[in-house]
């Protein structure tokens, strides 16, 4: 077909129904994703717009109480009583280290605190953050504690060559997160460098330890987290001031809801196209294909002269193929027609053709007896023509002058030019001539035998055709 | 024109189903994930338990075509969580776990192990009480007693004759007989004598314990494990009263925590372990960069023990042992196996006996 690659109709259309579906789910999977994500980009955002507030707030809080310690510090050790260290309250524990970080004096510590005067604090994070206190009035960052092994926030002053260290009073940041977050609605995770998780809000969504190396150079919205049986975005935040990290989650079983809806509606959506291809499909059979089979069907029948004529033109759905079909019959009955007149005629010209063919070799017959007959009458001309017209001939010796001039015996001559041949022989008249003696005892013998010897005289034929008795 | 078979275009779509299908399935049946879990003590703001998730963490993302998929198993260190987590873990189907929980927590879970119902591969509980049995666990530090009688050796070379031990009886499975096989291997030698003070580590009373401490003493034993930061404050208090008498720990204290809390009492410290120190052994040096650099902090030497039982059960794996019982075989099989922290014997029982070092300079150790 010219480099056509025939295709069935129905399965050409069955393609091109799959391919339909497929650009049709890839669409509407595009616009559902885009749609979602900038649903979910926008509400990340506003939630941005919460964990920058909650850090401005605790920098406040925080704040307080640094101004607090600091009136602390300036009061004269004869001042500081139980009272005035009890209006500290941000602070769980307050301590006054020499120069080698070692404790001198505790103002105020937590119930079951592991450390003593003499206690060194001259560990590796203790030390570095205090080594910086004199360039920046920050606190410690959330460390693990000496003191119980939880977690804490170390603020340090330095006043008077005495270094004060108060620790954050860390059930005062628990209950500040828990508000935080049940006004809204989001867990907040305070964490240390390393990602462990030092405090949460209540209720506490489980989680211990964040990832956050591998999530250095990751998008910011990207790598949810699956803790409580629920996931969550986690969004990081950095206070300078406080030096901490903290992570507020966002609950995604709003947009884990809407996904899951979205794909509901689109498996339904796409459940409906499918079904709709379906009956597509078969309608597309039973209204197209069925029937142009049927046509190529009464084709085959009608190209082995199976003809059926019937009105099937009045139960096809479209118009088109039951004009198809009325042309066909129409054609079909016409072609049937032609071939019944083509078959009589046939037949009578095979008569015709048979008796002209007898004739004919009859007239082959006839033809070859007159050609026999001619050849015949060839011959017979040619030699009656050898032995027509004028022969010179010699007057005393019969010689014949032939065409080039030369003098021929008659035998010769005649010989060549006929079927005639000639025995030699003598007449009576001649032998009487010739041989008298042989003539004469001949006639004796003759007289006295009778008849014998007269047979024993043969007839040869004279020069003019005729016989002459020897 | 002849109109061709309808069924070649479905034929061509369910050959390549049915190749997609078949492929899937032998990938499925080859990769098919091996759930191991990590019996550990999860919680914020400590490394104990984290370091341990982390170490099978890196481990499976330096080992990305392992079988085996991680699952934390949390028991809190408390033996009822142990029984009640481990418990449910195998009812869920887990055939092989990782144990670094303590004595007490290995002691309350043994019998889960008994059977060919699953595996444990035991990196920090080092009580008798697992000690010489057929059964499915395999410990891969020595017992108790092997570690407290390298103590006793290594105590009864010191200067002095004043020991105080310190015993925790927050995790008296480990304590007690660790204490017991230690005075008798000391006083066996005649030159110690020992005095005993049980105390909750984790949760101690600074003044009985400072009122104990301030009497006089030549050394101090600190018998305690499961890398409480306490023993840093203890090892702190004593070293207060007592500047130059040296401070002995168990192996379960090597955590950069603890040594950090000690402050200036680490330059009296001794510390055992069954492990080479990180600048004598390039391998471990490198674990414990690899890790630091891709969790941000320095983790306990447990981890080590970690990272060699997911070896094993990888090596087991790999040989196509699939249950307890094949994976008890594979372990018993050989006489010393390789991991890259190490080699590890296993005796007939799946216990192994090792060398202790003990470490002066932790500040060198620490860095």
């Amino acid at each position: 077909m010219n480099g056509f690659q025939t295709k069935r109709v129905r399965s050409f259309f069955l393609r091109l129904e799959i391919t339909t579906l497929l650009l049709a789910a890839a669409i509407l999977f595009a616009a559902v994703w885009i749609t979602l994500d900038a649903f979910k980009r926008n509400f990340m955002e506003e939630s941005l717009k919460d964990g920058e507030k909650f850090g401005i707030f605790l920098e406040n809080k925080f704040q307080e109480a640094r101004d607090a310690l600091k009136v602390f510090t300036d009061l004269p050790e004869t001042e500081r009583t139980q009272t005035v260290v009890r209006l500290l309250s941000p602070f769980s524990d307050i301590y006054r280290l020499d120069r080698r970080l070692r404790l001198e004096r505790i103002y105020k510590s937590v119930q079951g605190s592991q450390v003593f005067p003499g206690y060194s604090f001259a560990r590796q994070d203790m030390a570095r953050y205090i080594d910086s206190i004199a360039e920046r009035d920050r606190l410690s960052g959330i460390i693990r504690s000496s003191e119980d092994d939880t977690p804490g926030i170390y603020y340090a002053i330095e006043k008077e060559n005495a270094l004060y260290l108060a620790r954050l009073d860390f059930a005062y940041i628990e209950t500040f997160l828990s508000r935080f977050s049940q006004q809204t609605g989001k867990p907040l995770l305070l964490l240390s460098k390393d990602g462990f998780v030092m405090a949460a809000s209540n209720p506490d969504p489980g989680i211990f330890q964040m990832d956050l190396r591998n999530r250095e150079n990751a998008p910011p919205f990207s790598g949810p987290i699956n803790a409580d049986g629920r996931n969550w975005m986690p969004l990081f935040f950095e206070s300078n001031e406080i030096r901490t990290q903290f992570a507020l989650l966002v609950p995604l079983n709003l947009f884990d809801a809407l996904r899951n809806m979205l794909a509901w509606f689109m498996t339904g959506f796409m459940a409906g196209l499918a079904g709709i291809a379906v009956v597509k499909q078969r309608l597309l059979r039973r209204s197209i294909v069925q029937p142009i089979t049927q046509i190529a069907d009464r084709m085959a029948a009608l190209e082995h002269g199976d003809f059926s004529d019937d009105d099937i033109a009045r139960s096809q759905r479209f118009q088109e193929l039951a004009a198809i079909w009325d042309r066909f019959q129409a054609m079909a009955r016409a072609i049937t027609a032609r071939e019944t007149d083509l078959r009589e005629n046939q037949a009578k010209l095979q008569t015709v053709n048979r008796n002209l063919e007898t004739e004919i070799a009859e007239r082959m017959r006839a033809q070859a007896e007159q050609q026999r007959l001619i050849q015949e009458l060839r011959e017979t001309m040619g030699k009656v023509k050898q032995l027509e017209g004028i022969l010179p001939i010699c007057s005393f010796c019969k010689k014949i002058r032939d065409e080039d001039g030369c003098w021929r015996q008659l035998e010769e001559y005649i010989g060549n030019r006929s079927q005639a041949r000639f025995t030699h022989g003598f007449c009576e008249a001649c032998a009487r001539k010739h041989y008298p003696e042989v003539f004469q005892s001949k006639e004796n013998e003759r007289l006295g035998s009778g008849r014998a010897r007269a047979d024993a005289i043969r007839m040869a034929p004279d020069e003019t055709g005729g016989t002459t008795r020897r | 024109m002849r109109i061709r078979k309808p069924t070649q275009f479905w034929t061509t779509i369910f050959l390549a189903a049915v190749a997609l299908t078949a492929l899937g399935v032998v990938r499925q049946c080859r990769n098919k994930p091996i759930p191991v879990g990590v019996i550990s003590a999860v919680a914020g703001a400590v490394i104990v338990g984290s370091s341990e998730f982390n170490a099978g963490d890196m481990y499976l993302e330096e080992h990305p075509e392992s079988p085996v998929r991680m699952v934390a198993v949390d028991d809190q260190w408390a033996p009822e969580q142990s029984r009640t987590a481990t418990r449910k873990a195998i009812d869920d189907g887990l055939r092989f776990f990782i144990t670094s929980h303590p004595s007490k927590c290995a002691v309350a879970v043994m019998d889960l192990f008994e059977g060919p119902q699953a595996l444990a591969i035991v990196t920090a509980s080092t009580t008798p009480e697992l000690t010489g049995k057929d059964d499915f666990t395999f410990r891969i530090i020595a017992d108790g007693d092997q570690e407290q009688k390298a103590i006793a050796e290594y105590v009864h070379r010191l200067p002095g004759t004043r020991l105080l031990v310190i015993q925790d009886e927050g995790n008296l499975p480990y304590t007690a007989p660790a204490f017991a096989a230690f005075s008798s291997a000391l006083e066996a030698k005649g030159k110690w004598r020992i005095t005993r003070y049980l105390a909750n580590v984790s949760h101690f009373e600074i003044e009985s314990l400072e009122q104990r401490v301030r009497d006089d003493h030549d050394a101090l034993f600190i018998l305690a494990g499961s890398y409480q930061t306490a023993i840093g404050n203890i090892a702190q208090l004593f070293h207060h009263h007592h500047p130059e008498a040296p401070i002995i720990l168990t192996p379960w204290a090597r955590s950069p925590a603890i040594m950090d809390i000690a402050g200036p009492a680490l330059s009296r410290i001794v510390l055992p372990s069954q492990y080479a120190s990180r600048h004598d052994d390039p391998a471990l040096a490198d674990y414990f960069d690899r890790f630091e650099a891709r969790f941000g902090y320095a983790p306990h030497a447990m981890t080590i023990g970690v990272r060699q039982g997911f070896e094993l059960l990888d090596q087991a794996f790999g040989q196509g042992c699939r249950t307890p019982e094949a994976v008890k075989a594979f372990l018993l099989s050989k006489p010393v196996h390789q991991t890259s922290l190490g080699t590890i014997a296993f005796d007939r029982y799946g216990d192994v006996s090792e060398t202790f070092y003990f470490f002066t300079n932790l500040e060198r150790e620490l860095r």
